[in-house]
């Protein structure tokens, strides 16, 4: 297919900021790798493969929440030619349990039905056609169990146990300072009860993947947020050595934290392990939404003690979360939830008590955040309510308790240098009387409100091992090969590697080609999840690159005869520090590698430095670095249609070191619409179970006329001694601020609490026309 | 997809006769925003489907004999870019460039909106605010139904399978005759309905109402007719203030229509401001705002 | 199944081809044609991942800072194409009405819209 295509020249494109000062490629808005492919429409997703002899798999799925299968006859599908088979927990040759963090989770029913949609058989044919005829050909009865739907419910005693012994998920206690004594020192004690919905997160790519086994590998290609994750559960299913298996991340549609978990792969893998044909899976937009992970629903009781001048002095928070029936990260949202519940503060005392249930409703797992959004709501609703019960501005309040360099968190650990949350709280303000000049509403039944977040994120796994690494080669050529375990799902991870790797060789962005997320060439890249992959798959390339350099420094050190700590590597060349005269090119640095018999090779790793948390306190430095940022939102509330108009959003963002200033605020601006869709709009409903609003008509996003205008603030408060230059991570923290910000101005415009999210226009006008 | 026979008529009589001949199961598609989705879910199986897109026939908007006659096939697109339409109908535009998004509006047609008959459909409000009928065709010959009859037919609609609707047609409207359009949706594009209200006005020689329509969308099954609030209207000065004095009533009308509905905690309170906007239009367009 | 013969003009190159009724544009464009970049993410017309329009194949570089995950990116393009063909001096609203049947999950449009403006302001240039 030929495609004729308008390119400018690369100069006239780069309308990007210039390199941050002593650097050469940091900091610049380089155009993506992946780009080109993506405008012209070329670049393969899972479901544009194709392979010769390819079949297409289905998967049939469970009709009610919580039961056990009485009977299951495949006859009438096997018997439709066409169909190659049909396959369930039986046929599955190693473990039959899933799971991130615990196996809880089975790749087809064996012992019980936990959830509606759960996988009970897998089946191949010829083409989608028939596999939709072989799956309305398959015939099940259910004995059917009373289901727990609520956390209510959940918590009963005689209540039917989903998992186990007990519907209890987790528990978590934090303990920091005296909460007790506290009370009697605070002037003013605010005391709310906060929700947040289940929501999905409707990437518009759904969910695919292709396996194809050949000469005893079993290679997977999918949609996916971690490529080395998928290779331990598939080997695990096959029972095989993990080197068995290859697990290739292709272009992915986004993700979002519903990519983690195994969605197609293990099936597919399984029906090519039978079939020796390759089989791809191409989940439809309700079967992804039905039964990929979702976000905890919460609720969420805050008790926030200050003194009259502002000064907060005790936090109380009890968090509960519905993790459905399996576990996914459940686990990693309870601890981040926990840690983070006190918000960007530096409280003295705080108690957080924390359950999270197992009951039959959708699984719920990682979603941009995990659990920090939701947490985010409750204590940006307290400082808001705090700010209007003292009269005190809204930002003035937040600069006194706000988390400064050296500041101890309420796991007690004291922060570093690099803690830019003053400058974003200023930035916002000076930007917002820039750019907020109008306050009155448009039209006399409309009102108008502005309303203000706040979050700090811990950068990487809370309080857990999560290494990454990387392998670099530099050719004699002076191109480079980097291969980098990250999954870039979109957000742009692989150019930022390529951004590190440039900038510490010193050569140049465009020299740099990066093989991501497969497992038969990189090295663990772990998730692409928590904001991580900046700051740990960041590191790891850094010191890969260094580690090549190290070889090549050597080298140019005897041939310049300049000691190698003055060598400055820039450009394409190397020089002496003191002597910019004293250099030489690249190419010839490769040339005398080679005279030599020498490589520049490196690998690197890098695990975040932090210390477990002590499980009764949660004492500990459960991350190493942590983003900050603050938003200001004004909108308009129409009083006759409860309709909201979100005008304008300012969020400054605290990222540490911009690798790629565009790209980042790419993320800001993403992370501001979908904010907004939170506390507006967004929420996933269930009956029996089942969610019934899995489709775009009915899980309502904003579209391009609903986005307000966006002011991305990016703040640097990075000093280079941690992360890959300084850097930190924006993935997640883009998303947050703009929740609870949100929410205070509808909330503002009104003079009505509201509390639970998302405020909806029925919402809206329930309260305000109260009888 | 199930496999079906696949007909692509090039006339409105060979239509018509394919309809009469597979009408034991047959699908029309048309601009097939929503037949082609329910084929493709298989909710929809029919042995038959009869494409009427090449029926260039079907497409136009002219004023005809006092009436307004708009082909079946006509887009919402065409509405909307049909300086008739805009000059002379602006609720019908109104809601022409408030249907679904771009995409949509340049498949989406009006004769399948209206025979889809969807509780959240855009059209069917507006047109029967406009007094208007739909023109049936089959091998028997051809029938014309007020679009209020139409919607009372078995099922969802008076359609027979062996029938083709091809076009709307409506009294076209003096300048003492004016409609006001309004819909509520969730997000400013792609939104479905979830509460219109449209208001037909003629006025007296001394600028009160002398007849009216009021019709409620997204309320009832169907686009819903309120008597009620006609009869309130019917001989109010044509004042803002004596316009705006019925918007109570027609929180009740709501509250009688869909006591039990979650739904009418919003609507019954939506309805006004709905119902505002609509006599706002009303009095822009007879020049009395 | 009876197949149906149609002629038509794909991206500059007269086709005329056997095909399955029983087929949606989507998955013939895809699987007869081979055009993967006509991308499906919803099945019922409201994400705009799909959409295709009849002439045309410039795409302009405009784009190059907007992509993100790229999946709604081919439907994007063409939404902006038939915008600008028929009005190539759009304002800023008509830009945002024109994309606003395309979702997108990443980007929060701001950068999508500009990247669109932009190609509006280079095209009424003359000068791409």
């Amino acid at each position: 297919m030929k495609t004729e295509t308008t390119v400018k020249d690369k100069s006239a494109l780069d309308v990007s900021v210039a390199a941050k000062e002593g650097y050469s490629i940091l900091g610049k808005s380089v155009i993506k790798k992946d780009t080109m492919e993506k405008i012209l429409g070329s670049a393969k997703f899972a479901a544009d493969m194709e392979l010769p002899n390819m079949l297409y798999g289905g998967v049939f799925r469970s009709t009610i929440c919580h039961g056990v299968i009485k009977s299951f006859d495949p006859s009438a599908a096997l018997a439709i030619p066409g169909v190659v088979t049909v396959l369930t927990s039986k046929d599955i040759p190693g473990k039959n349990r899933i799971g991130i963090i615990l196996k809880d989770e089975p790749i087809l029913v064996d012992d019980k039905i936990r959830r509606y949609g759960d996988a009970i058989a897998v089946v191949a044919a010829e083409t989608p056609d028939l596999v939709q005829d072989a799956l309305d050909a398959i015939k099940v009865e259910y004995e059917e169990y009373e289901a727990v739907l609520s956390m209510d419910r959940a918590a009963e005693e005689g209540a039917p146990i989903v998992h186990g012994t007990t519907n209890v998920h987790q528990k978590k206690h934090l303990e920091h300072g005296n909460v007790d004594e506290a009370w009697d020192k605070c002037d003013v004690i605010i005391e709310n009860d906060y929700e947040t919905p289940m929501l999905s997160h409707m990437f518009i790519e759904p969910d695919a993947g292709l396996a194809t086994y050949e000469n005893g590998i079993m290679t997977v290609y999918s949609s996916t947020q971690n490529p080395h994750y998928d290779r331990g559960e598939i080997a695990g299913m096959l029972g095989w050595p993990q080197n068995r298996v290859s697990s290739i991340q292709v272009t992915t549609g986004g993700g979002f934290g519903g990519k983690l978990d195994i969605s197609v792969q293990c099936h597919a893998a399984l029906l090519s392990y039978y079939t020796r044909r390759p089989v791809k899976i191409v989940r439809s937009r309700m079967e992804s939404t039905m039964v990929s992970s979702k976000r905890h629903p919460m609720k969420m009781h805050y008790k926030t003690g200050a003194t009259k001048d502002g000064r907060v002095l005790a936090v109380q928070a009890t968090l509960l979360g519905d993790t459905g029936a399996y576990a996914s990260y459940g686990p990693a949202v309870i601890t981040r939830a926990t840690v983070h519940a006190a918000g960007p503060y530096e409280v003295p005392n705080v108690r957080v008590d924390s359950t999270f249930y197992y009951t039959n409703n959708p699984m719920a797992g990682a979603f941009r955040g995990f659990g920090v959004p939701q947490v985010a709501v409750a204590h940006e609703g307290q400082m808001n309510a705090l700010a209007k019960a003292l009269n005190m501005d809204p930002i003035d309040i937040r600069l006194i308790n706000a988390h400064r360099p050296g500041s101890v968190t309420i796991t007690g650990q004291v922060l570093g240098e690099d803690v830019g949350f003053v400058q974003c709280l200023e930035a916002a303000k000076a930007k917002a009387q820039e750019v907020l000049t109008e306050t009155a509403p448009s039209a006399p039944n409309k009102r108008r409100g502005r309303g203000y977040g706040c979050m700090y994120y811990g950068i990487g796994n809370t309080g857990l091992p999560n290494p990454a690494g990387a392998f670099i080669e530099v050719l004699p050529d002076c191109s480079v090969n980097l291969m980098v375990g990250c999954a870039d799902i979109g957000q742009g991870s692989t150019s930022v590697m390529a951004q590190i790797a440039a900038e510490e060789l010193g050569l140049e962005y465009e020299d740099i080609r990066v093989t991501p997320a497969n497992t038969q060439v990189t090295p663990e890249g772990g998730a692409t999840s928590a904001s991580r992959q900046t700051f740990i798959s960041g590191s790891a390339t850094m010191l890969a690159a260094r580690m090549a350099k190290d070889t090549l420094a050597d080298v140019a050190a005897k041939f310049l005869n300049v000691p190698q700590d003055r060598l400055v590597f820039r450009h394409r060349e190397i020089f002496s520090a003191d002597d910019a005269g004293v250099k030489m090119t690249y190419m010839e640095l490769m040339g005398e590698m080679k005279r030599l018999g020498k490589l520049a090779l490196g690998c690197g790793a890098y695990n975040p430095k932090t210390t477990g948390v002590d499980p009764n306190t949660m004492f500990g430095i459960p991350f190493e670095v942590y983003s900050y940022a603050a938003t200001i939102v004004d909108l308009e509330v129409d009083t006759e249609t409860g309709l909201v108009d979100v005008l304008n959003v300012v969020s400054a963002h605290d990222v540490g070191t911009a690798v790629n200033k565009q790209a980042v605020e790419g993320q800001i601006e993403g992370g501001v619409v979908m904010g907004t869709g939170f506390a507006l709009m967004e929420k996933i409903e269930t009956k029996n179970g089942r969610i019934t609003n899995p489709v775009f008509s009915k899980y309502l996003l904003a579209t391009a006329m609903d986005a307000p205008t966006i002011y991305p603030i990016v703040v640097e408060s990075g000093t280079g001694e941690t992360g890959p230059f300084g850097a930190k991570g924006v993935g997640e923290p883009a998303l947050i601020p703009t929740i609870p910000a949100t929410a205070d101005a509808v909330e503002n415009a009104l003079g009505i609490r509201f509390g639970k999210l998302p405020i909806q226009h029925i919402d809206i006008m329930r309260e305000l026309y109260k009888k | 997809m199930k496999p079906f026979t696949y007909h692509a008529p090039t006339t409105v009589d060979e239509a018509v006769a394919m309809l009469d001949q597979y009408q034991a199961s047959v699908a029309v598609v048309a601009g097939g925003t929503d037949v082609v989705i329910e084929l493709n879910e298989r909710s929809k199986t029919p042995e038959h489907v009869v494409n009427i897109n090449k029926l260039n026939e079907l497409r136009y908007v002219k004023e005809e004999d006092g009436l307004v006659k708009i082909g079946a096939l006509t887009t919402f697109d065409d509405l909307e870019n049909n300086a008739y339409v805009q000059e002379k109908l602006p609720a019908l535009w109104d809601t022409a460039v408030h249907v679904g998004s771009p995409q949509i509006r340049s498949l989406g047609t009006i004769g399948g909106n209206v025979v889809n008959a969807s509780v959240a459909g855009d059209s069917p409000t507006t047109f029967m605010t406009y007094g208007a009928s739909v023109v049936l065709k089959s091998a028997q010959g051809e029938r014309v139904m007020t679009i209020e009859d139409f919607n009372k037919g078995p099922g969802n609609c008076a359609i027979r399978s062996d029938e083709l609707m091809t076009e709307v047609r409506f009294p076209a409207l003096s300048a003492d005759e004016a409609v006001g359009y309004f819909k509520i949706g969730k997000r400013k594009s792609l939104a479905i309905v979830v509460l219109a209200v449209a208001v037909y006005v003629k006025r007296t020689a001394d600028n009160k109402v002398d007849d009216c329509r009021v019709i409620l969308g997204a309320v009832s099954k169907h686009p819903m007719r309120a008597p009620e609030l006609e009869a309130l209207l019917k001989g109010r000065p044509l004042t803002r203030e004596a316009l705006d004095e019925t918007l109570p009533e027609f929180t009740a009308a709501i509250q009688a229509a869909i006591p039990t509905r979650p739904s009418v905690v919003y609507k019954r309170e939506g309805v006004r401001g709905a119902a505002r906007r609509c006599f706002d239009q009303v009095l822009s367009q007879l020049g009395l705002a | 199944m009876e197949q149906i013969t149609i002629h038509f003009n794909l991206n500059g190159k007269d086709v005329t081809v056997s095909a399955d009724p029983n087929k949606r544009l989507v998955d013939f464009l895809r699987e007869d044609m081979g055009m993967t970049s006509v991308k499906e993410g919803c099945g019922e017309g409201e994400c705009g991942a799909c959409t295709i329009i009849y002439n045309g194949k410039a795409v302009t570089s405009c784009l190059m800072l907007a992509v993100q995950c790229g999946y709604c990116t081919p439907g994007m393009v063409l939404s902006a194409k038939a915008l600008l063909d028929k009005k190539p001096d759009a304002t800023n609203e008509e830009i945002k009405r024109a994309m606003s049947g395309n979702l997108c999950r990443c980007t929060g449009y701001a950068k999508i819209i500009e990247a669109v403006e932009t190609a509006r302001d280079v095209k009424g240039g003359g000068k791409a």
